[in-house]
């Protein structure tokens, strides 16, 4: 009988009936902060951004412009933390600008968040892929469209932090890449 | 325009493939006579900077628009204020002399450098692929709220598998597998792709419910051109495993190359177990069947 009602359980959840069932409880917004360690005694610093008004972007949209105000950039968030809305699509612009005399590369391994089950039903899509080597030229500034959002279904509040590593690399590393 | 500034390595070479067409062999041919007259003085595909930049990466770096108006008429690219022309005439101190090709010319010299871009990746793959050095990967697990663990196992490359299958089978033996990796101990070459299969049994009388968050792969430099998992188990959403039930799920751990290695490599994932109240209101991954 036990094993019945597990299998009962199974289809139920199984099927979106049971997370339908109580989706009315949650509606809060859910708290998150994106955050960058920098490894490899990398010179620059990670901005967030909201996108600037009346600017259409795609997502992954990526460039490199004189300063910010010429990228799709607007409002700076501070400390990267903004509000999730259930089902809301949030569109943002990283910014790195590089004010040394040299061209900066860096690559971003897979964000670890924390706690890790405040990732449940958030999706972040964002910079950190596999084999992939982001480039600053001198004096420039990059930026790229960034876009994360949580679930309907997912239950706000705690603050979930998203931290990322950007790890400097040489032009010597490069070169062997 | 978009400037695209990230160099995306090895998938790009089937982008590249799909772009060349034996249709265009006078078109390279034509090109390469060009390019060795009016350009390999400054530049090569992938030998190395001489005056002007390698052109290796031109390819994955910039479309042929830009490229056109550059090889044409660099200055006023770069006093256009295009950021990346004028990066590169403040790296070089110079800029190239106007090269004036007509469309037929331009087009033949842009079809050489996505021909010898190619050849680069090709040479890079194979060698890459020639290396017989094993190399040591751990798959570790670290646990939180959850007492369980997870196997690792060879996938049976007779089995009809897909990589993201996720089965419940009430029986070892039902498992699609030939060894076990001893404590989640493997060993790779590169540019192996090995398919594995991570095993867990609910030996409780209770359903369990667990989350995977982002593996992380130590020493973190060894991630960029060295090991990623293709498709693993980590993402948004939790799993749930009926009581007395064996979950598995199809997964393939790549090596991609060697050059940037730093030592034997270790895969941490995280597992978080899950009580019913906590997963309340979250979409669930289900098996695709269960297997027998």
């Amino acid at each position: 009988m036990k094993i019945f009602l597990s299998c009962m359980t199974f289809v139920l959840l199984g099927s979106g009936l049971y997370s339908q069932a109580i989706a009315s409880e949650a509606r809060l917004p859910a708290n998150v902060q994106l955050s960058w360690n920098y490894l490899n005694d990398f010179t620059g610093t990670m901005q967030v951004h909201r996108l600037k008004d009346d600017t259409k972007v795609s997502l992954w949209e990526m460039g490199v412009r004189d300063n910010v105000d010429s990228t799709p950039a607007g409002v700076e968030i501070a400390e990267g933390k903004l509000e999730l809305m259930p089902g809301v699509i949030n569109q943002l612009v990283l910014v790195m600008s590089n004010k040394t005399s040299e061209t900066m590369y860096f690559h971003v391994p897979l964000h670890q968040p924390d706690p890790g089950v405040g990732y449940m039903g958030i999706h972040f899509m964002c910079l950190c892929f596999d084999g992939v080597v982001y480039i600053v030229p001198s004096g420039k500034t990059w930026f790229r469209v960034v876009e994360i959002r949580m679930d309907e279904e997912r239950k706000g509040g705690d603050m979930t932090i998203f931290p990322h590593d950007v790890i400097a690399l040489t032009e010597e590393q490069i070169s062997k890449l | 325009m978009l400037f695209m500034r990230a160099i995306i390595l090895f998938p790009l070479a089937g982008i590249l493939w799909l772009n060349f067409s034996p249709l265009q062999a006078q078109d390279v041919a034509l090109g390469e006579k060009i390019f060795t007259e009016k350009c390999v003085a400054c530049h090569s595909i992938g030998q190395g900077r001489k005056i002007g930049p390698d052109l290796k990466m031109l390819s994955h770096m910039h479309d042929d628009e830009w490229t056109a108006a550059f090889i044409n008429a660099p200055k006023q690219v770069i006093d256009s204020g295009d950021p990346y022309a004028q990066a590169l005439f403040k790296e070089y101190g110079l800029h190239m002399p106007d090269q004036d090709l007509d469309d037929h010319e331009m087009s033949s010299v842009l079809q050489f450098i996505h021909h010898e871009t190619k050849k680069h990746i090709d040479k890079t793959l194979s060698d890459t692929g020639n290396s017989t050095q094993k190399y040591k990967v751990l798959l570790t697990w670290k646990m939180d709220a959850f007492e369980d663990h997870f196997s690792i196992y060879e996938a049976d490359p007779e089995a009809n598998l897909n990589l993201t299958d996720t089965f419940l089978t009430d029986s070892l033996s039902n498992l699609p597998v030939t060894q076990e990796f001893i404590d989640g101990k493997l060993e790779m070459v590169p540019g192996e792709i090995k398919r594995i299969v991570v095993v867990y049994h609910n030996p409780s009388a209770d359903p369990k419910y667990f989350f995977v968050t982002p593996d992380r792969i130590e020493p973190i430099e060894n991630r960029l051109l060295g090991f990623n998992f293709i498709e693993c188990l980590c993402g948004n959403d939790p799993y749930y495993v009926p009581p007395g039930q064996y979950w598995y799920r199809i997964m393939d751990l790549k090596m991609t190359g060697d050059k940037m290695i730093l030592g034997d490599s270790v895969i941490e994932h995280t597992v978080y177990g899950l009580t019913l109240a906590q997963i309340k209101g979250y979409k669930l991954n289900t098996p695709n069947a269960a297997a027998n």
